[in-house]
């Protein structure tokens, strides 16, 4: 007897239909590659900040060294790029995030969700398969997104091995949890999409500027850093960069555990909701 | 026979003041096929949504298998089906996926559940189409699809909103056929809605005639049809007979005469019975009858002399939405 699972079934449809929109998937990456290829290539502070060429072979070796120590303070590497690359990625999960509560309100109008409402599938499997698919597609696109950054050069440090591999994948699944149950439910209550997209388009640019994605907080006023400090993807950049550039520093144990925290406490307060918003229709 | 449905002062108010079903009370018996007759927004679906556990009750309750709809909702999903008034499979997934998804909501056994889809797929002829995207789907495929999806767990009863609305008169017969065989073979208690008068007709064993969320009349199709007490004789002649009441008031059954454009009506208590002392008397007059025709109750004159409108037949306004929508959604 092998019983068919509603949580594996649930999820698998939400991926089966995610891979069918093959030019959908294209397009997810668009966006991606128009951030590090234009953005990130196009600004370059090791260029811009050169000693003049007209000084003594020493006073521009000085300058030189003041200008790399500058830059590893800031960023954690000499190359701009390899700074925004690593805090993109969850920029992207979140992007992808945001839009994987969208399938509840099509569900919703479409009366799909009547028919699981209506049989007595657990009221949390329908919510967790929505969260557990956002996850893999996130990983799934990660993985290009990271081949696509060291194509473009990113800098990995030297000795990069698979556990950093791992703490990579293990640390952005873990934000796209926080964000996947954030953005699920969310939309179980919406019931037009037009709302969704309103709700992804006032969060998605602040949530990504107020955070250490572009430009190190350090430098920050009082009230921008503090939202930068709560906003879960600087936690994520904090770590990822531990992970991949070569003067990241140890991996911050506070920045774990906030995010543990953050995903423990998302994941009770949707199991909650979803008990309570799909009882009935 | 067994109640299967029982259902006590049934009433659902939306937003506090509209009241879309109210205070009704009926019973369903075990292996009939009972159908709600009545226009769109008579209450029909959301009394369906209340029996399915959809929509909680605003007040009074209902059992459906001895279970109530307020305290037992995962019980009663068990062992009801319902096939809904839209087209609800995901139409980017096989007809296959879908059953073996719908399926699994029921935590079937998966080679149970294969072999089961199989038969009911074959049952309405799309095992052919089976692995086939349903967006490909014609609306005639998509809705037996629907139907055999509410079945694959096997219900006890199975709840079908509307189950024909928008098909061809051909696909029509066909989903009738297959919903009389599922009661008549298999033994399922059917519960329907329906706005096509020939439908509660031909399938139902019982109706119960809502309109504006209250019961009308509930009994058989012939027992409702009984109630207009008479047949309606239609009568074309060449030429048009003067004074026709006093004429025809003494033919046995007379109820009235009249006429409506250039035929004249006349309603009598047993048609066959008074037609040929009409003949005889329209022929004693020298007029020349050129056809004639006797009328039967229908359910639409049922209808029409319980609430004294007319059943409109019109598609609900979502539809059209919805397929603007599936479109975008593509």
């Amino acid at each position: 007897m092998k019983t068919l699972n509603p949580l594996y079934t649930l999820t698998m449809r939400e991926l089966k239909k995610w891979f069918r929109r093959r030019i959908a998937i294209i397009f997810t990456f668009i966006t991606p590659i128009f951030w590090l290829g234009l953005f990130g290539k196009s600004i370059n502070f090791y260029n811009l900040l050169q000693p003049p060429s007209s000084a003594p072979p020493q006073v521009i070796q000085i300058i030189q060294k003041m200008i790399d120590e500058v830059l590893l303070a800031a960023f954690g590497t000499l190359d701009y790029f390899s700074f925004l690359a690593t805090g993109m990625f969850s920029v992207f999960i979140l992007f992808s995030s945001m839009f994987s509560g969208m399938t509840f309100i099509f569900d919703r109008r479409l009366g799909f969700l009547n028919r699981l409402l209506v049989s007595p599938v657990r009221r949390e499997w329908i919510y967790f398969s929505r969260v557990l698919a956002s996850i893999i597609k996130s990983l799934i696109q990660l993985t290009a997104l990271l081949l696509i950054a060291v194509a473009l050069g990113l800098k990995i440090k030297e000795g990069f091995g698979v556990m950093d591999l791992l703490g990579i994948y293990g640390t952005l699944g873990l934000l796209s949890l926080i964000f996947g149950n954030i953005f699920i439910a969310i939309s179980m209550k919406i019931e037009e999409h037009e709302t969704s997209i309103a709700i992804n388009n006032l969060l998605n640019l602040p949530l990504m500027f107020a955070s250490n994605s572009i430009f190190p907080s350090s430098q920050m006023p009082e009230w921008l850093r503090f939202i930068a400090s709560i906003n879960p993807i600087s936690h994520t950049n904090k770590i990822i960069r531990s992970f991949i550039l070569e003067a990241g520093g140890a991996v911050s144990l506070e920045s774990l555990i906030y995010l543990v925290l953050l995903g423990v406490f998302t994941t009770i307060l949707g199991f909650l909701l979803s008990k309570r918003l799909l009882s009935h229709i | 026979m067994r109640k299967i449905i029982s259902v006590e002062n049934l009433t659902k108010v939306y937003n506090g003041d509209v009241l879309a079903v109210d205070h009704i009370s009926f019973e369903v018996y075990e292996g009939e096929i009972f159908g709600f007759l009545g226009p769109n927004g008579a209450g029909k679906t959301t009394t369906i949504h209340m029996l399915t556990t959809l929509i909680p009750p605003t007040e009074g309750d209902a059992f459906v298998d001895g279970l109530s709809i307020r305290r037992d909702t995962s019980a009663i999903r068990r062992i009801i089906g319902l096939v809904p008034q839209e087209l609800t499979a995901d139409d980017e997934l096989t007809g296959w996926e879908n059953m073996m998804l719908q399926a699994s909501l029921y935590n079937m056994d998966r080679d149970e559940a294969a072999k089961k889809a199989e038969e009911l797929l074959d049952m309405v002829d799309l095992l052919d189409a089976k692995d086939r995207l349903v967006k490909t789907y014609s609306g005639g495929m998509r809705r037996r699809l629907e139907l055999v999806m509410g079945l694959i767990h096997k219900p006890k009863i199975l709840f079908l909103d509307e189950p024909t609305l928008g098909l061809d008169v051909q696909t029509r017969a066909r989903i009738w056929e297959y919903i009389k065989d599922l009661r008549d073979k298999q033994g399922i208690t059917i519960f329907l809605t329906t706005h096509y008068m020939e439908e509660a007709d031909y399938l139902c064993d019982r109706i119960g005639i809502i309109d504006r969320g209250k019961i009308k009349a509930l009994d058989t199709p012939d027992e409702l049809k009984r109630r207009i007490k008479g047949d309606i004789i239609v009568i074309k002649t060449a030429k048009r007979l003067s004074e026709v009441d006093s004429l025809l008031k003494d033919i046995p059954g007379f109820k009235d005469v009249k006429y409506i454009g250039d035929k004249l009506t006349v309603a009598v208590e047993k048609g066959e019975e008074a037609l040929p002392h009409i003949i005889k008397k329209v022929m004693e007059q020298d007029g020349v009858i050129t056809s004639i025709e006797v009328l039967k109750p229908s359910l639409e004159q049922v209808f029409l002399y319980l609430t004294g409108r007319k059943i409109r037949e019109e598609e609900p306004l979502d539809t059209v939405k919805t397929r603007i929508m599936r479109r975008r959604m593509k």
